[in-house]
Parts: structure tokens; C-alpha cells; sequence
């Protein structure tokens, strides 16, 4: 019997030790492989690295290093520069783009790329069964609508997409209507083309690393989740002598404090977006890149009342003079200046200034005096008789600080009460596009540099309105614009388009987005742009890593 | 009641730990309750052009907006801050947050919002661990057997990750709007979900003591005589618990409020504008970086968390030795 | 005998538990209207059908809950990844679980490491100053929240001296700062319950006999005194190994580490169903596994106790 016992007591003393040097083992495989030539913080995990399912910046810098598609954006000035494809020609109307591939196009395995790649990828984003967001982006294509809303099964046919591999090395889109920043759409991460056969031969395994075939100019050579994704240059990229990076390390480090000490300690080299609250500590650094990016950060009002299902119960915010009243009683300056920082500037339009031959419309400066005047005129004066206004956000750090010093400045100015209603972002985007909100934050980013994706935003049926706002001159305007191939005349009917949204207010823009970088003095190539796009194709380090 | 009762508290009292530890928490709890009497800016009052002040301090004017809205919430309390410091307020006493909002306000502010989630939380699992173990206890025999099973269950599984599933959940703007509908709002929800994960310990405790306190004479006289069990349960055995149960909940309050605390580290807790000492705490740490940490963001809120809980496990301690250790086997 | 069916009978309870838990953490996520699949711009209702078609969930509740449960039981398969599209839950796992266990063994190590010294050094030196620090030390280290701790750790270590790396996860250096935040907090209980579990037996007779005999104090502390004294440290460390695990969930975001911990919290603020329900069911294993095997040792370990009647 002792024995026995002393036998089960050794063992019940093994267990965890047994535990615990499975514990070291494992930490024998967690190593690090040694730093790369250029790291950087990619602010979370990469959601997918196949194209199709694109759905953020961090997916977008790793799939556009890995994949190339026809065209690819100047880091300069956003500007479609030639990628697989040497060069384009569109027709007079405007309605058929014909590419010519370079014939040094290769995939990562050796095999040539052809205009036959791109039929099959452009048809696997709009498929319906692949479900890819930004699928409507090329609804501008003959039969891409249809295509997509297509039930899954038997599978729609790709006969009917204006898509057409006109040879190995040519490829023509045709259009329903003229679309001149095309070449521009293509550069997005959404549209890069996948190889069929590593697909076909992988199914969903294919993104993994070592089974992973791209044409880009970096190959995937290590993936850990949560820590860091290793990329390396591609011997046969056709630019690959362009290319000055050997190895890339894109760390996936969520805490933006995190991110910053990484930066701070020279673990990384760049770091995207940098902590507001500090940005006083920022500011003046030279490493500190601050540049106008394409988008607006505005205030949605609720024109209906309450829920978007069916019946308006309108408030008082149906009321034009209340919504002017409390755009106008809102200091965008210091808003900007003092509550945002970091190089926001307040905007005084919808569309952000800076792509001629477009001049945004204007909306009058801050005046107090008149939104209290306008107030008192619609009924509630002092803000008397006003219910108390739900503003609805996404939670996160710097909206937070924003809405209350919106709220803030308008219980001083006006006297309006607020509640602050804090959602994480898929709720926040539930919750307003039910209309379950009466002020909610609101911003747009241009994908591309084109002003249409601003205004198509307000339509009346667009899913991106949330507003019910719904004005049948707007709606006009912008289709008319749509269907205009003069740039001039396009600008100038997209202009008195956002003055009509600026006159009716259903929304209030304030300020414009800031691309904020931290980056290191080592690092060549990195230029701001609007679109805040910094392809590691174009970057260069001058020396090594500490 | 029972007998020998009175010399617990001398025994309390003469420990050194414990006099210190009642002195802490009552100033502590003094402070918190004060804040809106205090001359001191409120805690969402932002003030950009004085961020991330080190501690100073200076005493300047009290902007009359923001003590407008601190008066309609606690206008008793205004009125004696206005009497005894008169419209002054002391600005930066430890420092100020990124924004420009006073740090010692919002310590103190927090600490009310902090206490009152401890304070009630342990509230409402003292009273489903009570009248659980009670009802255990008291029944015996199989039905005791079968609920503190169920305790046992519980007590293997590991709530908290469920719980924060349950408040990411409950953080929906529908089901929120339903459950003020029925009277209870973000912070009530907090309570009775952290206290209905926190009363296993409690049941287990207040049953033993039951089980023993059910064998002795006077209870087992009361039943021959033929007393309701409601009438035991009131007469003799409840007055009999409060010594355990006030150890109990001294020792489960330091551990409620370190859960609230990382709930709202995390994201799930108290939420903004309103202030707690985990959300600063969160907030300080947020602002740990190598361009000069603003370290009084982390280290004050940090003390008054650990003089507080200190303070409550110390108390803990001493009641439980201080009540008779027999009871407690 | 008895010992084996008692066996089989918690084995049965961990079963019984795992089930309600996954149950309760799937419906749970499935009420949350957000979705999965809201994280940017507006989606056209025909893709979101798609998505939702392609991962099962345009299936009424129950159905979807059934097939969840089927997949786990018959292949082990938890589901994919709603929000990682490459990664399948257990595939997320995979890589993370062996991170959080190695992080949770260093910090078991650090709590035992600090722990049993401390309460040795204590009980040995009991009524002076040594002892009142000691023990003070303790009343703090409880009280502590471990991301206040994780804070002041990286603003001295970090910072203020920097000899180890502020986040990260990779080499030995990276974990020392992370396991002391996270054990440092249990190495305070461990302190306590050793002091008292010593000062009771060196109280005892044959502790005497031992004294008399000319052994030294230390030597009759580790040899003699420790194995009865150890018994309820033992019984601690299975609600040691739970608040591991749980404030692992804080230790992994502040340091950045790839364990479990992160997955949780984020797939909980995102909806991603699968991976909550994934990471909870872990959780609850390893707890319960813990308890087991806690259990055991500690009736293995008393000598007292025979086998149960």
C-alpha cells in the first residue's frame, strides 16, 4: 500500500511539472527569427489576406504588397500608375477601357500572368457567393449589378459581365456610364487578382503561408496571429529590382499606447496613427507626419424622429432652422484645434478642398448669435421646450473626447441637453442606420480621389445616408453628374449639388481628417497623400536596424 | 442575541492593523461622500489649454457653468461649499488628464461611483448568498445536499468570462432600452450582474454556519415547542449569522471592486462621462508612453484603489479573528 | 476503487458544465444584433444575405445551435473565425492556447517562486519587523489591481531603467514582466496561507522533537514543516489557476502577448460567435481541469486523509 501511494503522490507531483515544461517547449517554437529589413505597427490583425475579402486599411497594405493588380497608386499623389498593366486607352464615350499587360508578369510560382487572371478574379469579387463589401464599386460594369444580386446557386454566368480577355495580354471593360477614376478603383486592395489554379488546388487553405501564390512584389513567409505577419521581397516580381525592402514585419498590436512605446523603442519603424491624447507630447517632433486626408468628420441628424420603419414622427430636428441653428453654434476651431489636435483643421464643406477642377461648395463660419436667433425663431428659445438629443458614437478613445465637447459646447451656447450613447462600431452602424438615434457622429473617407463618392453618399436611397434625408433635386443633380463626361461641367453640377446638401443641412460637417504617421528618420519613400496609401513597394531604409 | 458579543469589538479595536484600517476607510469614504462640498473644479470639465499638468497647486475662481450643473445634481451640497470656501476652487491638486479635467476631482467623484458599485454589489450577493445558504442549511438532509451541488458547479465554472459576454452583450442599445424600461439603468445592471457571481462563497459560509447553529439547544427546544421554522429562522439563527456574514462581505467587497475595475479597464464597466477609479485607472495607463509619462494618471488613482482595498482586506482580517475562529471552521 | 469512480463522476460534471457554458456563450452572442459583419461602410443587403448564407447563420437559432453542437461533439470542430476569415476557431486556438498556458506557468512560478520563501521567511521570524513587513507586503500585493501593477512595473522596468522590452512576445525577456504582473497578486495569498499553515505546525510536538534533535530551523521548515503546512496552498491553487487565467485577459493587452486572453475580449466587442464561444469552452476545460487535478494532489499529498467512505 505505501508503495502504491508514494507512486500516485510522485505522479500527482509530476502532472505539473509535466505542464509546465510543455510550457518551455512551446517557448522554444515562439522564438523570434531575428528583426526584419522594416517593421511596422499595421494597428490590428489582418482580417483576410485574400483581396476579395478586403475590408480595411491593415488587410489593404498586406494584400496590396502581396497581389498587384492593374494598376497600382502613386505614393506621391494617389495618381493610377501602370501595374500588371503597361497601359490603357479609353474609348471617346467614355464607356470601354481596353489594358495591355506587360508580358514579365509573373506569379510568385513562375507562371505568367494573363488578362485571363483578371476575368476570373474581378468575376470571383462580384460573384455573390464570395460576398466581397466593396463588390459595388464595379457595379459601373455592364452586368457587374445583376451578376452580384444573382442568386448563388446554379451560379451566375460570367458571359454576361463586361469583362473580356481579349487576348493573353489584353483585357476591355465596358461600362454603363462613364466612370474616370476606374483606373483608380482598380488599384484598390479589393480588386487585385488571385491565381486560379492555387485556389482551385488549396480551396480554403490557400492564404496560408508557403501555399500562398500572389504577383506582388513581397511573398508571405510567416503568419502568427496577434504578433506579427513576415514578408519578403519576390525574386519574380517584374519590378523586383525597384523593390529596396529584403523583409517586412507587419506587427499586429492592438493598444495604440503599445504601438507607441514600440515606435519609441525602435522596435518598429512606423506607426500608423498615433494616440491623440498625446498629441501634444507629438507635436513638433519631426518624425511626426500630420497631412489633410480625404475625409470629413461630420454630424448626422435624424430627419425622421425616430426609426426608419415606416412612419415619420417628426421632431424638431425636421426643422431646417433648428438643424442650422445647432450646426452653427459649434466652434469647429477649437474643436479641431483644442479637442482633436494633431493637425485637424475644421472644415467649412462636405467635400475636402484639393482636387481641382472641383471647388467644394461653402458653409457660413460660426455664429452663436445666429444659431441662438434661429433657435428662439423655430420655437425654443434659450433651448427651451427641446427634448433631450441622443448623440450616438462609436466607442473609441477620440469620438468619446469629441462628443463631449460637442455636447459641452452646446449646453454652454445653446442650452441644449444631450445624452451620450457609446456603441461599439457594428452596433453604432446597426443603431443608425435604423435611425434608433436623434445626432450621431458620422464620418466619410474617399476611397479613391473622386468627389461622387461624397455626394452619392445623400441620396435618397443610398445605404450609406442613415439621415432619411431625401431630396428629389439632389438626387437629380448627381445623376446628372454621373452621366456628364466633361470634367467641367461634372465639377460644377457636383458643386451645386453639395450647396443644396449644405443649405438643407441633414447633416453638419465639421472637421477634416488628419493622417497622422510616426516615422522613423531611417525610412525613405514615405510620402503624404490625401488617400494616406504608403505601398511598401516604394519604401527604402538608409541603415540597418539597431 | 448572542452572548459575549460586546468584547468583539474591543478585541477589534485593540489590533493596531485594524485601527488604522477603519481610520483609512473612513476618511476615504469621507472624502468620496464629501466631493460635491469640496472647492474643487467638477470632473468632466474640460480644460484643453491646462492638459496633462503635473500636480501644483493653485487656488483661481470657479467657472460658474460647471458648478451650475454640479449644484442641480446636489444643491445642499453647493450651498455649503459656497458657505465655507466661498466661490474659489483649488485647480490641479494632482494634476490634470489629457484633456484638462482635475484629477483629484475625478478621484474623489470616482471613488463615490467605485464605493457605491462595491457597496451594493456585495449588497445584493449578501442577500442571494444569505438566504441561499439559509435556506440550505436550515432544510438539510437532501435538498441541501442538492443546492450546495449546485454551488459547487458554479463555483467550477469560470463565470467571469461568461459575464463579460453577458455585458458586451447587455450593452445593446435595444435590450438597454428595455431594461430602463423596467427601472434599471446601465449601472444597476453592473451591480446585479456582479453581485449574482459573487455569492457563492457567501452561500457555502452562511450554510455551515447554519448547519451548526441549527443543532443547538435553544433551536432544537423552539422546534419541540412548535415554532414556525420562519420564526426560528428570525429569532435564532439569523441574529446568530451577522458576525460571519459581516466578515464575509468585508472580504468580498476588496474583491468586487477589483472586478469593477477591470471590467471598466477593459471596456465593459462604468462607462464615460461617468468616472471610476478603473476607468482612470485605464485612462492612466493609457498615457504610460516613453515622451514623459504623465505618471500622476496612474499613480493616485492606483493609491486610492490599494489604500482602499488594503484597508477592507486588513478590516476583513481582524473581524475574523477577532469573532470567535471556532464558528468559522 | 472509490477513488476512480469519484473520478468519473467529476469527469461526468466537467461534461454537464461545458455544455451549459458553450450553450450559454452562443446564445448569448446570438443576441446581439450588431452581427459580425459591421465593421465599415454600409453593406448592400444582398452581400450581407451572402455572408450571411456562406457561415450558416441566416438558419433559424435553434438549428444553427444544433449544428454548433453536433461540430464539436463529433469533430472537435468549433466553428470559423467570423472576423480572422483565414483561421478556423480551432486553428486560432492552436496558436494561442500553448501562449496563455506558457504565460500562465510562469506565472504560477513567480506566485510559488515569491510565495513560499516569503511565508517561510515569515513564519520563521514571526512578531518582528521581518514578519510585519512581509505580511503588510502581502495585504498590498492583494489589493493591487494587476493592471495598476503592469503599469508601475513597465514605468520602472521599462522606462525608467530599461532592461526589459515594453510589449512584445518572442523571447525569454519578454515574458518576465508580464508573469510577474499577472503571479505577483497570487504570490501574496500563497505568502499568507503558508505563514499560517507553518506557524500551526511548528507548534507541534514532533516539530520539537525535531528542534531538540539539533536540526536547524531552516532544514526542519523545508524537510518537516512544509508538507502539511503546503496543504492549504494547495487547495488554493485551483482558484489561483482561475484568477490566472482571468487576469490573464488584462496582462496579454496591455503586454501585447498572442494568448487567448485578447481573442476574448475582442471576439466578445465583435460578435464574432465561434471564436467567443471557442475561447469561453477553453476556459472553462482548463479551470476545471485545474480543480481536478488540484484535488487530487491535495488528497494525494495528506496523509491523513484515507481513502473517502
Amino acid at each position: 500500500m505505501p508503495a502504491r501511494r508514494d507512486r500516485w503522490r510522485g505522479l500527482a507531483l509530476a502532472l505539473p511539472l509535466l505542464l509546465l515544461l510543455l510550457g518551455v517547449l512551446s517557448l522554444g517554437a515562439a522564438t523570434l527569427p531575428g528583426r526584419a529589413d522594416f517593421a511596422f505597427c499595421n494597428q490590428s490583425d489582418v482580417s483576410s489576406l485574400d483581396p476579395a475579402l478586403s475590408t480595411g486599411q491593415s488587410d489593404g497594405r498586406i494584400q496590396a504588397a502581396l497581389f498587384e493588380g492593374l494598376t497600382r497608386p502613386d505614393p506621391q499623389d494617389c495618381a493610377p500608375l501602370p501595374g500588371v498593366a503597361e497601359s490603357w486607352q479609353v474609348s471617346s464615350d467614355g464607356l470601354s477601357w481596353t489594358f495591355a499587360l506587360r508580358s514579365q508578369a509573373r506569379w510568385s510560382d513562375g507562371t505568367p500572368v494573363t488578362a485571363q487572371d483578371f476575368v476570373y478574379s474581378l468575376a470571383r469579387v462580384l460573384h455573390p457567393a464570395t460576398a466581397a463589401r466593396n463588390a459595388s464599386l464595379l457595379w459601373c460594369i455592364v452586368g457587374a449589378e445583376a451578376f452580384t444580386r444573382s442568386p448563388p446557386e446554379p451560379g451566375p454566368d460570367t458571359s454576361r459581365l463586361g469583362i473580356v480577355a481579349e487576348g493573353p495580354l489584353r483585357l476591355r471593360i465596358d461600362l454603363l456610364r462613364p466612370t474616370p477614376d476606374l483606373a483608380s478603383r482598380l488599384a484598390l486592395p479589393s480588386f487585385l487578382p488571385v491565381q486560379r489554379a492555387c485556389l482551385e488546388r488549396d480551396g480554403e487553405a490557400w492564404v496560408k503561408p508557403g501555399r500562398l501564390v500572389g504577383n506582388g512584389p513581397f511573398v508571405l513567409v510567416e503568419r502568427r496571429l496577434r504578433d506579427r505577419l513576415r514578408l519578403q521581397r519576390s525574386p519574380t516580381y517584374w519590378g523586383a529590382d525597384e523593390v529596396a525592402l529584403e523583409t517586412v514585419d507587419a506587427l499586429s498590436a492592438t493598444g495604440i499606447t503599445t504601438q507607441l512605446n514600440l515606435y519609441l523603442t525602435g522596435e518598429v519603424d512606423w506607426m500608423i496613427k498615433p494616440p491623440p491624447g498625446l498629441s501634444r507630447a507629438l507635436e513638433g517632433r519631426p518624425d511626426l507626419l500630420a497631412g489633410r486626408q480625404f475625409g470629413t468628420t461630420f454630424l448626422r441628424f435624424n430627419l425622421w424622429g425616430g426609426p426608419f420603419d415606416g412612419q415619420r414622427r417628426p421632431g424638431p430636428l425636421a426643422d431646417r432652422r433648428v438643424r442650422a441653428a445647432l450646426a452653427l453654434a459649434l466652434d469647429r476651431t477649437s474643436l479641431a484645434h483644442d479637442v482633436l489636435r494633431g493637425g485637424h483643421e475644421p472644415i467649412d464643406s462636405y467635400v475636402p478642398a484639393g482636387l481641382p477642377p472641383y471647388v467644394p461648395a461653402r458653409l457660413p463660419p460660426a455664429d452663436p448669435d445666429e444659431a441662438r436667433r434661429l433657435l428662439a425663431e423655430a420655437g425654443y428659445p434659450g433651448g427651451s421646450g427641446l427634448p433631450r438629443f441622443s448623440l450616438l458614437a462609436p466607442h473609441n478613445e477620440s469620438t468619446r473626447d469629441f462628443c463631449e465637447a460637442v455636447a459641452a459646447q452646446w449646453r454652454a451656447e445653446l442650452g441644449v441637453q444631450t445624452e451620450l450613447v457609446h456603441q461599439v462600431f457594428g452596433v453604432y452602424l446597426d443603431s443608425s442606420t435604423r435611425g434608433l438615434y436623434d445626432v450621431a457622429w458620422g464620418a466619410w473617407i474617399g476611397d479613391t480621389l473622386d468627389v461622387t463618392s461624397f455626394l452619392e453618399c445623400f441620396l435618397s436611397g443610398s445605404g450609406n445616408n442613415r439621415t432619411g434625408f431625401a431630396d428629389a433635386a439632389y438626387d437629380a443633380l448627381v445623376a446628372a453628374a454621373a452621366e456628364q463626361p466633361d470634367p467641367a461641367l461634372r465639377a460644377d453640377l457636383l458643386q451645386r449639388a453639395e450647396q443644396r446638401l449644405l443649405d438643407e443641412l441633414p447633416i453638419a460637417p465639421l472637421v477634416q481628417r488628419v493622417n497622422l504617421n510616426l516615422v522613423a528618420p531611417r525610412v525613405r519613400g514615405f510620402h503624404d497623400n490625401l488617400l494616406d496609401v504608403h505601398p511598401l513597394r516604394d519604401l527604402a531604409v538608409v541603415e540597418p536596424a539597431r | 442575541m448572542n452572548t459575549g458579543r460586546p468584547s468583539t469589538w474591543a478585541r477589534l479595536l485593540r489590533r493596531k492593523g485594524s485601527r488604522l484600517a477603519l481610520l483609512l476607510l473612513g476618511g476615504i469614504a469621507l472624502l468620496c461622500a464629501a466631493a460635491p462640498c469640496l472647492p474643487l473644479p467638477p470632473p468632466d470639465a474640460m480644460q484643453p489649454a491646462q492638459a496633462s499638468q503635473a500636480p501644483s497647486a493653485g487656488w483661481r475662481p470657479a467657472d460658474p457653468r460647471g458648478l451650475a450643473a454640479v449644484q442641480s445634481a446636489h444643491p445642499a451640497a453647493v450651498a455649503v461649499r459656497r458657505a465655507l470656501f466661498g466661490d474659489g476652487e483649488l485647480a490641479g491638486l494632482l494634476g490634470t488628464d489629457g484633456l484638462g479635467r482635475d484629477l483629484a476631482s475625478r478621484v474623489l467623484w470616482g471613488g463615490r461611483v467605485s464605493l457605491q458599485v462595491g457597496l451594493l454589489a456585495t449588497l445584493v450577493s449578501a442577500l442571494v448568498g444569505v438566504a441561499f445558504g439559509l435556506a440550505a442549511g436550515y432544510a438539510g438532509g437532501r435538498v441541501d445536499q442538492l443546492m450546495m451541488r449546485c454551488v459547487d458547479v458554479l463555483y467550477s465554472v469560470p463565470l467571469l468570462f461568461v459575464v463579460i459576454l453577458l455585458i458586451a452583450v447587455l450593452r445593446d442599445e435595444q435590450l438597454a432600452g428595455r431594461m430602463r424600461a423596467l427601472g434599471l439603468d446601465r449601472l444597476s445592471v453592473l451591480y446585479l450582474v456582479i453581485g449574482g457571481i459573487s455569492w457563492l462563497t457567501m452561500a457555502r459560509i452562511v450554510r455551515g454556519q447554519v448547519l451548526l447553529l441549527v443543532r443547538t439547544p435553544w433551536v432544537l427546544a423552539a422546534r419541540a415547542l412548535g415554532a414556525t421554522p420562519t420564526r426560528i429562522a428570525c429569532r435564532h439563527v439569523l441574529p446568530n449569522l451577522w458576525g460571519v456574514v459581516v466578515v464575509a462581505l468585508t472580504l468580498t467587497v476588496p474583491r468586487v471592486m477589483l472586478f469593477e475595475a477591470f471590467l471598466s479597464f477593459l471596456g465593459l464597466g462604468v462607462e464615460p462621462p461617468g468616472v471610476s477609479w478603473g476607468i482612470l485607472a485605464s485612462e492612466g495607463l493609457e498615457q504610460l508612453t516613453l515622451l514623459g509619462a504623465a505618471w500622476w494618471l496612474i499613480a493616485f488613482p492606483g493609491l486610492a484603489l490599494l489604500l482602499t482595498l488594503s484597508a477592507l482586506n486588513l478590516l476583513g482580517d481582524a473581524l475574523r479573528d477577532a469573532l470567535d475562529p471556532r464558528l468559522l471552521r | 476503487m472509490n477513488l476512480l469512480t469519484r473520478l468519473a463522476g467529476r469527469m461526468a460534471l466537467l461534461v454537464a458544465i461545458l455544455l451549459v457554458v458553450s450553450s450559454a456563450s452562443f446564445l448569448l452572442m446570438r443576441a446581439v444584433p450588431g452581427g459580425p459583419f459591421d465593421d465599415g461602410r454600409h453593406l448592400d443587403p444582398a452581400i450581407r444575405a451572402s455572408l450571411q448564407r456562406r457561415y450558416g447563420l441566416d438558419a433559424p437559432v435553434g438549428e444553427q445551435y444544433l449544428r454548433y453542437l453536433s461540430d464539436i461533439v463529433l469533430r472537435f470542430d468549433l466553428g470559423p473565425s467570423l472576423r480572422l476569415r483565414d483561421y478556423s476557431v480551432n486553428e486560432v486556438l492552436a496558436e494561442s492556447l500553448p501562449v496563455s498556458l506558457l504565460l500562465g506557468a510562469c506565472a504560477l512560478l513567480v506566485a510559488l517562486g515569491i510565495g513560499l520563501p516569503a511565508g517561510a521567511l515569515a513564519a520563521a521570524r514571526r512578531g518582528r519587523w521581518l514578519d510585519t513587513c512581509v505580511m503588510g507586503a502581502a495585504t498590498l500585493g492583494l489589493s493591487l489591481p494587476s493592471f495598476v501593477l503592469a503599469g508601475l512595473l513597465v514605468l520602472l522596468f521599462a522606462f525608467r531603467w530599461p532592461w526589459l522590452p515594453v510589449a512584445g512576445f518572442g523571447t525569454p525577456a519578454h515574458l518576465v514582466l508580464p508573469a510577474v504582473a499577472l503571479g505577483l497578486p497570487f504570490a501574496a495569498s500563497i505568502a499568507r496561507l503558508f505563514r499560517t499553515g507553518l506557524l500551526e505546525v511548528l507548534g507541534e510536538d514532533w516539530i520539537r522533537t525535531a528542534r531538540a534533535k539539533g536540526l536547524p530551523g531552516w532544514l526542519v521548515i523545508v524537510r518537516h514543516a512544509s508538507r502539511p503546512a503546503l496543504l492549504p496552498v494547495v487547495s488554493y491553487l485551483g482558484p489561483a489557476v482561475a484568477g490566472i487565467l482571468s487576469g490573464s485577459l488584462v496582462v496579454e493587452q496591455v503586454f501585447a502577448i498572442p494568448g487567448m486572453g485578447s481573442h476574448l475580449v475582442d471576439s466578445a466587442l465583435n460578435a464574432d460567435y465561434y471564436l467567443a464561444s471557442g475561447v469561453v469552452l477553453v476556459y472553462t476545460l482548463l479551470v476545471c481541469s485545474g480543480n481536478l487535478v488540484v484535488d487530487l494532489t491535495y488528497e494525494l499529498l495528506d496523509p491523513r486523509l484515507g481513502d473517502p467512505a
